[in-house]
């Protein structure tokens, strides 16, 4: 496989045949990332399509500092936050304390499950939650930067964290996917 | 950890996600790769470098002129700041001033100890300020004060007043040298000493009068006055190599920026294009024959007559024409263009020709007649001129219906000659591309010409100019055809159009003898500039 450093030197060149290497490696994990976070598969290859020109064209400014894949995935990641503040989906929300008490309590103990059904759910979730759990729940961002990042108030991402994790966990109970313990996709 | 996330684990979701891989279609390669050619070709035009600018002469010319630009307004920016901030000092001999002049400054000037100057002096000045510094300094045994009124934009010109009357008693014998400094701040103060024992106490001390002035310079024999600027606040240069306080910043996303003109903002395309369209032109030439000369003439000449007007015909000789216009594309089919053109139509005239008899010669009252149909009925046209006023106005009218002058002509005596059009011309026309967006362009044009009659030159003779009368200033012709566009680069394109021009209505006026319906037809050949 063709070392980090030759891609970024090639995509510096110019050189097309390196510039489709490096969207053929990274396309796939990149184009997942963009379904989380747009539910429309045409505005999610939009979104990546977007992304990628970004990153082709600014790719002077990664110094090796970080793994590529981080890089990338972080342009896309500002790329579809990018396309979704068009929208202000997370604007309009109301605070934790009022979505806290009907939280669900159930204590479900998730296997490892298929990606496909994970991404059916998160995609089912409204956008602004769906944006809050993408950040918090699997980019790792904590809720400061989140508000930071959306220009938001810090409870506003709580609140809609909250939200998504009690619209997911509604979502698997009655899909009934663990009445055996396990989820009926990606069983191990 | 958050209440939130109890229930499940770390790092669930985002170990469900880690190696999730899914191969998107491959448009949006397509899309990439269109996106990142078209942003290749977006070029920037330098504005060095082109033509005449490249060479170096010009070059160094332009900088050097820009060098020196910069330095003028350096130079004027400084001397501005200085004349409005500072006045040079000024060391002259005076004597007492006139009170007129000076009290509405109201200076503060001081010839005796600073102990009794400030006991003479005026309440009239509003504000007295002490100077921390010494603002005057004793020279020699001259006498110095220092003199800081407060110079607002109003006194300035009062101000200047004073200067002059100071410095006419300069001159005058047994005055004593008074050095007076002159800033712009607030207050106004004034030092003066005696000697140069008392300077240190002098400086000290600022003082403001107004009417006393006069009388306490009178006293004074040599006044020495000069204007030195007050420290004020000057810029002050960080030092380099100190660094103060560094300020550690992460920036919230990655700088991005702004995004690559999308394709669809592409489809209003303007170009400029320049074009020669060498083809024919053929005026299809007809003479008009008038009802007056069918009722009184028909039983005698109507076959001749009939016979020679129908005789005179046009036939299309080499013509070219000029365009240079512009064009924007509409939408993605549709196009609009217009421009200016320049035309030069020859065309042949066979006409019947005569001998003109000496008595013909002595009807027309005039010998500029060259003999032929064609030209006789051109010039019987023309509705004012030189050959009007010096022919009887009924020996040319209808000449072309005119029995007796018309039986002369013989169709057996044929002349050709030759007829030079010029047409100045500003087409309208649309256009619809039938390739939108290929190398290799066609496209149907349509749409509607302004000729401006400039002039017409028969036989290199007779120059028939549009105040004359006879051709229409401004007629309208018809434009049709295809245009093949060939475009290599984004910039650049060529184009091969066929055209035909049809004139919409007649090219002369409507009661010229001569009727006109030019007509053009030819091959453009033009390259064009996108932008």
């Amino acid at each position: 496989m063709q070392d980090e450093y030759e891609l970024v030197e090639g995509c510096r060149r110019q050189d097309r045949i390196v510039q489709r290497q490096l969207y053929e490696r990274f396309a796939g994990k990149l184009f997942v990332v963009c379904k989380r976070y747009v539910k429309d598969p045409d505005e999610a290859e939009d979104v990546l399509q977007d992304a990628f020109v970004k990153i082709y064209q600014h790719i002077d400014s990664f110094r090796f500092e970080c793994p590529l894949e981080a890089w990338l995935k972080r342009i896309v990641i500002n790329t579809a936050l990018k396309f979704l503040r068009k929208q202000k989906p997370w604007e309009h929300t109301s605070d934790v304390q009022e979505l806290a008490p009907v939280l669900p309590q159930a204590d479900e103990s998730l296997p490892a499950l298929n990606y496909k059904y994970l991404l059916q759910l998160i995609q089912e979730l409204p956008p602004g939650c769906r944006t809050v759990f993408n950040l918090y729940a699997i980019e790792g961002y904590n809720h400061p930067e989140i508000a930071e990042m959306l220009d938001i108030a810090e409870g506003t991402s709580k609140s809609q964290y909250a939200r998504a994790r009690g619209l997911l966990q509604q979502k698997l109970q009655s899909d009934n996917r663990f009445a055996d313990g396990y989820p009926a996709e990606g069983r191990p | 950890m958050d209440e939130l996330d109890k229930n499940i684990p770390d790092d669930f979701w985002r170990k469900a996600f880690d190696e999730a891989a899914e191969t998107p279609p491959p448009r949006v390669w397509n899309s990439i790769e269109r996106r990142l050619d078209q942003s290749n070709d977006t070029k920037i035009i330098p504005l060095w470098g082109l033509g005449l600018i490249s060479s170096k002469p010009v070059a160094w010319g332009m900088g050097i002129a820009a060098a020196v630009t910069l330095l003028l307004i350096g130079w004027w920016a400084g001397s501005a700041q200085l004349s409005s901030q500072q006045h040079s000092s000024i060391a002259q001999q005076s004597k007492p001033t006139e009170p007129e002049a000076v009290k509405p400054l109201a200076p503060v000037v001081a010839n005796k100890p600073i102990d009794q100057s400030v006991t003479k002096s005026s309440p009239v000045v509003a504000s007295i300020e002490k100077s921390g510094q010494p603002s005057a300094k004793a020279r020699g045994n001259s006498q110095h004060a220092s003199v800081t009124p407060s110079i607002t934009d109003q006194s300035a010109s009062k101000l200047a007043q004073l200067t002059t009357a100071v410095a006419q008693n300069l001159n005058e014998p047994g005055n004593r040298m008074r050095t007076m400094s002159f800033s712009r701040s607030l207050g106004t103060s004034v030092a003066t000493n005696e000697s140069s024992a008392s300077a240190n106490t002098s400086t000290a001390s600022s003082f403001a009068f107004a009417h006393s002035v006069s009388s306490k310079m009178a006293s004074s024999p040599v006044n020495a006055v000069s204007f030195e600027p007050l420290p004020g606040k000057s810029l002050h240069f960080r030092k380099l190599g100190q660094i103060h306080r560094i300020v550690w910043f992460r920036p919230s996303e990655l700088p991005l920026k702004p995004e690559v003109l999308k394709s669809k903002q592409k489809t209003h395309d303007v170009w400029a294009s320049a074009s020669v369209m060498p083809g024919a032109f053929n005026p299809m030439i007809s003479l008009q024959t008038a009802a007056v000369y069918t009722n009184t003439y028909a039983s005698l000449d109507a076959a001749k007559i009939s016979q020679a007007s129908s005789s005179v015909s046009s036939r299309a000789n080499f013509s070219v024409a000029y365009q240079a216009g512009a064009g924007v594309q509409l939408t993605e089919h549709w196009s609009i263009e217009s421009g200016v053109g320049y035309l030069s139509g020859r065309s042949t005239v066979e006409t019947p020709a005569q001998l003109p008899p000496a008595s013909l010669v002595a009807f027309a009252g005039k010998n500029t007649t060259s003999g032929t149909l064609y030209v006789d009925a051109l010039k019987s046209s023309i509705r004012s001129g030189d050959l009007m006023a010096a022919a009887p106005q009924a020996s040319y009218n209808n000449i072309a219906n005119n029995v007796v002058y018309q039986a002369s002509y013989a169709n057996s005596t044929r002349q050709s000659l030759t007829n030079d059009y010029q047409y100045a011309q500003i087409p309208l026309q649309v256009g619809y591309q039938l390739r939108p967006r290929k190398r290799l362009g066609l496209a149907l044009l349509g749409g509607l010409i302004t000729n401006i009659f400039v002039r017409n030159t028969v036989g290199n003779e007779v120059v028939i100019t549009a105040k004359d009368g006879v051709y229409r200033p401004v007629s309208f012709a018809a434009a049709m055809g295809a245009r093949l566009r060939y475009r290599p680069t984004q910039q650049w394109s060529a184009s091969l159009a066929g055209i035909y021009q049809p004139s919409l209505g007649l090219g002369t006026q409507s009661d010229s003898q001569v009727q006109s319906h030019p007509t053009s037809a030819g091959m453009s050949f033009g390259v064009d500039y996108h932008f």
